[in-house]
């Protein structure tokens, strides 16, 4: 399963946690650990790589939430220095406009993010996006819809 | 720029792409984790489960034989030992007991008889002769003693 969706889960999660890059290794092992235990109970309802997309949507979320207390309460007590973060050499060189968009994304509200990601970048069929992000179906089009109009502001903004 | 351009864009740009050392150092990972897991594959579950299942049906069905069969013995309880006798026909209908003395006998149906002697004053054959005797449907004289 890893050799299979390494790649896919590897993406999925640095896009809709791009401002976690450090601790993307851990969001994917943790993503594959929990497939591995939650197998039993796949009930097909949507592909693998979707299942596990919705299995990583959690990790992230939760990661994200903890970090961020995390973070707030390390910045009360003392300052203290982050984690080695990715090496340069490791980001993908993009250009400007690329950039742009890669912040803007970064920059939605984190369910909006989810929905354009699973949705629109990774073309994931909303019915099978809704199963795994256990939402409605109208309800993951509104976000996606709501993320274009905030992507196209934001890089409207920025002279784009 | 339209939505078009901008899903296009979306599409075709990654903020990380990892190294295959790390990818390999996940991957190992996953491996050793993997092993701690305690897991149950679901193509175990099934026959253990029909396992379990006949095992409990077995132990039912054994429990309702042994049951049937003790409605058709009787145990006759004494001081100085205890026999047990079968019973050809259908046992009594209704609880009996038959006082002689100090020794009293109770038929309990389906669940054997129980007789009780205080003295052993009187003797086991003694006591089956009075019952069939007394009780049309009342077992042989020959039992099986034990």
């Amino acid at each position: 399963m890893f050799d299979r969706f390494h790649a896919d889960v590897y993406r999925f999660l640095a896009r809709i946690a791009s401002g976690h890059l450090d601790t993307i290794d851990d969001l994917v092992q943790t993503t594959f650990l929990e497939a591995y235990r939650a197998a039993p109970r796949f009930g097909r309802r949507s592909t693998v790589r979707t299942w596990i997309f919705g299995i990583a949507t959690n990790i992230a979320r939760h990661h994200i939430r903890n970090e961020g207390r995390r973070r707030a309460a390390m910045t009360r007590a003392a300052d203290l220095p982050r984690a080695a973060p990715i090496q340069p050499d490791e980001l993908v060189e993009q250009s400007d406009e690329a950039q742009e968009i890669v912040r803007a994304i970064a920059a939605l509200p984190e369910p909006l993010r989810v929905a354009y990601v699973m949705c629109v970048v990774e073309e994931v069929p909303a019915k099978e996006a809704a199963i795994a992000l256990e939402t409605r179906e109208g309800t993951l089009w509104r976000r996606v819809h709501e993320a274009r109009e905030a992507l196209r502001r934001m890089l409207e903004r920025t002279g784009r | 720029m339209t939505a078009d351009k901008i899903d296009e864009l979306a599409r075709t740009v990654a903020p990380y792409r990892p190294p295959s050392s790390r990818v390999e150092a996940v991957r190992s990972n996953l491996l050793v984790s993997a092993n701690f897991i305690p897991t149950r594959p679901r193509v175990m579950t099934k026959p253990i489960a029909l396992a379990a299942s006949l095992m409990i049906a077995a132990a039912a069905l054994f429990w309702l034989a042994t049951r049937t069969e003790s409605a058709t013995h009787f145990a006759v309880v004494r001081s100085t030992g205890s026999a047990s006798y079968a019973w050809p026909a259908s046992p009594p209908d209704e609880r009996l007991t038959l006082a002689d003395g100090a020794v009293s006998i109770t038929v309990v149906p389906r669940a054997g008889v129980r007789y009780v002697s205080k003295t052993a004053g009187l003797s086991v054959d003694a006591i089956l002769a009075h019952l069939h005797e007394t009780h049309a449907s009342a077992p042989a004289l020959s039992g099986d003693h034990r």
